[in-house]
């Protein structure tokens, strides 16, 4: 303990204490994170929900901790906004590539940083001068004259650390920078992390994959409800441990009543071989009717995407799709909903309702996809069954409230309820509960079974392991757009589906699931 | 009859109140800007206003063209009406009543001197005036879906293409015996003229159609599920696509409805007003018929009486070159600043909303 007080004065970042409240939430409770000297690659790991972007969104100055104490170097700083940190020399390269396309790559790079200036304006040749030492800090060679549009993702995500590496940066923080790139790209990255570690800086890495925070961390800090629960070295982690420290006691499994036909049906959905290069690599599926199959796996591995292929929303090479024995192939939503196909898109705000217009307006529009109607909306049999429907899910606002107003549950429940009105054959849902309270969430699950009892096929994606196997029979995990394991229900552990989804070897995940 | 209260209860809730106290708040705001600029130009600002009521509705001569103007304006705002509410800004809908005309005119020169009765001749007339403005709207709409040319800018192109082509037809092709002018083409016999009411200018055909056309675009924006389609194209189109609607046809049908309802009111302008082709046969009336659309926010139901406000606005500032010697577009600045307040409310509004929490999607 007196060790780590020691470390803590001299250390090169130190955040301890932290908590941070949003509403009745408790975001942080008392995390911590040292960084105890530069030239580290330091992993920050927790499960979606355990605090890790609220950490680092109080690093990179865009909230501020209710409680807690940081220290640079031993000075207490405060970080007030984005610009402020990155002047203390804090830089964040976030998931999603904030890049100006259309602009070229040493633009990019010093967009913003006035750093050179000639006398009629801006020194074109310096700045692409410029722009090539920090590319070369990165062990990049590519022309600063580029435009970024015409780059590769990983191109990409090296402009976006050769620009967090525009000023003076002592702490660079990386989330999630693999999400969007292949293996042979993953290399590349680590190699300028390394070039990177040898320059003094230190890294913050934030990933779900398991081999890779083995392969590039030095130590590691685990988040769990906000609270720091594991930290130290990496070789003091097994990926055991890991895994168990990420996820916490085991929860046990609600039973869910399994009423699928022990007989042998023909599918209602079936999938072989789908390949859409470097999205989805030969996934086969087979969906019963009143079966509910999981899907996990981390953003970007192909679960999700598997969704929008089914759905005439995504085009692939080759493979088939089959609805009830027959070809299935669609180019739009229309032709899917037609044929009894229903989806529930993970984003609700943007593509699951139309936020200005009423609960009723929004919950008939799939019902009435296959006929062009000049009848009045407001009366007639669908607008009953809308009715209907909404007193059956409890959305709590009348027919006639534009969606907007209503809570985040009630919204969800809007979404679902469109597809309750003229059930579909196969109903798939993208992260069902995103943003949804706990007592909705419950309802929803309810409505789900409820759904599935009366002979709806249904595919649910999802990122929480809890929602997986409160609802599922079965859960196939993906990694990099391959189905690299199909659990039944009661073998689906939360750390057994952690690991698999982190891309753990399987022998690991057996021993996982035959310990927890 | 609790569904009844309920409604009663909804329907005049404080915010409901809050908002028409806004909106009256925007309508003096714009007669204070206007009455600043009239100051500023040494007008005495109580008499323009003065001159501008009497102009609209001193006299049965003077009503009955506010009724004239209010036709063009009817057709133009109904039209642009679907086009908002499938979220598309079609700028180009002066253009596409100016190309009505065009059409309608050259149907009529083709007809006036055959044997064809002169009613037929209207009806193909007007009939062909929809189906230019239709055309001319389904450019700038094939322009956007399969061009990727913003609606607004292919609109504005088409719009001076339109006006370009107008005066080349009165200079060249159509230009009157002897020598082309301003004047426009040479009148139509009085036979091929839709009837007026005697001793005005005001034609009971085209005041119906115009009336026609707003209900027709009521009933369908707010009575079908066509409407509530297109709304929600407009209102979120990714949405709207992942529920099964035809997004970008969709899109293209707003534009001919639109285009259709806009060259109608080309037709009237030259069947029931100008009986020829001028140079300005539109006179502006697809720019009011925006704004008009714009100021009422996607409620078809308002569409009449602001059209009709217009309408008195403009005809009633007529007057008030020879009588105050201030220029006619004074009408034109009290509507501009009108909208521009209005919009200004509601966005302030919006914004005060989501400040206040009120509202989710803020962040």
């Amino acid at each position: 303990m007196a060790e780590a007080c020691a470390a803590d004065q001299v250390a090169l970042l130190s955040m301890t204490g932290l908590h941070k409240w949003f509403g009745g939430v408790h975001a942080l409770n008392d995390a911590r994170m040292v960084l105890a000297r530069p030239g580290v690659v330091h992993g920050l790991m927790g499960q979606n929900g355990s605090g890790k972007s609220t950490l680092l969104n109080i690093l990179s100055g865009q909230i501020s901790p209710d409680e807690g104490v940081i220290t640079m170097r031993g000075a207490h700083v405060v970080f007030r906004s984005p610009p402020d940190a990155l002047a203390k020399g804090i830089s964040m390269v976030s998931q999603e590539t904030a890049l100006a396309e259309d602009l070229t790559v040493a633009e990019n790079i010093l967009l913003g940083r006035r750093l050179v200036r000639g006398h009629t304006g801006i020194d074109w040749g310096a700045t692409r001068d410029r722009a090539r030492v920090i590319m070369e800090q990165v062990g990049v060679d590519y022309d600063p004259g580029w435009v970024v549009r015409t780059l590769r993702p990983d191109q990409k995500q090296m402009v976006e650390i050769a620009r967090a590496l525009s000023t003076n940066v002592s702490i660079l923080v990386l989330d999630e920078p693999t999400s969007s790139l292949t293996d042979e790209e993953t290399k590349g990255l680590f190699a300028a992390i390394r070039r990177l570690k040898e320059q003094g800086v230190c890294v913050i890495y934030v990933s779900h994959r398991l081999p890779e925070v083995f392969e590039i961390c030095d130590e590691l800090t685990v988040l769990r409800d906000g609270v720091t629960v594991a930290e130290g070295p990496k070789d003091s982690f097994t990926p055991h441990s890991l895994v168990k420290a990420m996820v916490g006691a085991e929860k046990l499994m609600a039973p869910r009543v399994a009423r699928v036909n022990e007989e042998e049906e023909a599918p209602v959905l079936e999938v072989c071989g789908l390949t859409a290069p470097g999205v989805l690599e030969n996934v086969n599926l087979q969906l019963h009717a009143g079966e509910i199959v999981g899907l996990a796996g981390l953003v970007g591995s192909g679960r999700g995407e598997l969704l929008e292929a089914i759905y005439g929303l995504r085009p692939y090479e080759s493979g088939s799709i089959l609805l009830s024995g027959a070809p299935f192939k669609n180019d739009e939503p229309r032709d899917a909903i037609k044929r009894g196909v229903g989806f529930v898109p993970p984003d609700r705000k943007t593509a699951g309702v139309i936020l200005p217009m009423a609960v009723r307006d929004n919950l008939t529009m799939p019902a009435t996809a296959e006929v062009f109607r000049m009848k009045d909306p407001k009366s007639g049999s669908v607008a009953d069954d809308a009715a209907a429907t909404s007193r059956l899910l409890s959305i709590k606002a009348t027919l006639a409230a534009e969606v907007r107003t209503l809570s985040g549950g009630n919204q969800q429940k809007v979404v679902l309820g469109k597809w309750l009105i003229r059930p579909p054959k196969v109903l798939m849902l993208d992260e069902p509960t995103r943003g949804v309270d706990v007592a909705a969430k419950a309802e929803i699950h309810r409505y789900l079974r409820e759904a599935a009892s009366r002979g709806i096929a249904m595919l649910v994606s999802s990122s929480e392991y809890d929602e997986l196997y409160e609802v599922c029979d079965r859960i196939l995990v993906f990694f990099r757009g391959r189905v690299i394991a199909e659990l039944p229900r009661q073998e689906a552990t939360e750390a057994r589906l952690a690991a698999l989804a982190g891309g753990a070897e399987g022998a690991m995940t057996q021993e996982l699931g035959a310990e927890l | 009859m609790a569904d009844l209260a309920a409604r009663v209860r909804d329907h005049f809730t404080r915010e409901r109140w809050i908002n028409i106290g806004l909106q009256i708040g925007a309508l003096v705001l714009a007669l204070v800007l206007t009455t600043v600029i009239l100051v500023a130009a040494g007008a005495p600002p109580l008499s323009a206003y003065w001159q501008i009521i009497k102009g609209a509705v001193g006299s049965v001569t003077g009503f009955s063209n506010v009724l004239v103007a209010w036709v063009p304006l009817l057709l133009a705002a109904s039209g642009v009406l679907v086009t908002f509410a499938a979220g598309l800004w079609n700028i180009g809908v002066e253009g596409q009543i100016v190309f009505g005309a065009v059409l309608t005119t050259w149907v009529m020169r083709l007809m006036q001197d055959t044997a064809m009765s002169p009613a037929l001749v209207i009806i193909i007339a007007l009939i062909a005036g929809m189906v230019g403005g239709a055309l001319w709207a389904a450019l700038a709409g094939v322009l956007k879906t399969f061009g990727g040319v913003n609606e607004i800018f292919g609109g504005l192109g088409l719009n001076y293409v339109a006006a370009a082509l107008t005066l080349w037809l009165i200079f060249g092709p159509w230009k009157r015996p002897g020598i082309g002018s301003m004047s426009g083409t040479e009148p139509f016999p009085d036979k091929l003229a839709l009837p007026t009411i005697a001793g005005l200018r005001l034609s009971p055909w085209s005041l119906g159609l115009g009336i026609l056309a707003v209900i027709i675009v009521y009933i369908l924006l707010e009575r079908t599920y066509f409407g509530l389609k297109l709304k929600a194209t407009g209102a979120s189109n990714r949405a709207a696509f992942l529920l099964g609607v035809p997004t970008w046809q969709y899109g293209l049908v707003a534009f001919l409805a639109c285009g259709a309802l806009a060259g109608l009111a080309g037709a009237v302008q030259v069947t029931a007003v100008y009986h020829r082709l001028i140079p300005s046969i539109s006179s502006g009336y697809g720019y009011l018929g925006l704004m008009i659309g714009m100021l009422i926010a996607y409620r078809a139901a308002w569409v009449a009486p602001i059209a009709l406000f217009f309408a008195a606005l403009n005809i009633g500032s007529i007057q008030l070159p020879i009588v105050l010697k201030l220029d006619s577009t004074l009408s034109g600045v009290l509507q501009g600043a009108l909208v521009l307040f209005v919009v200004l409310v509601e966005g302030a509004r919006q914004r005060y909303l989501r400040r206040a929490g009120l509202k989710p999607g803020g962040a």
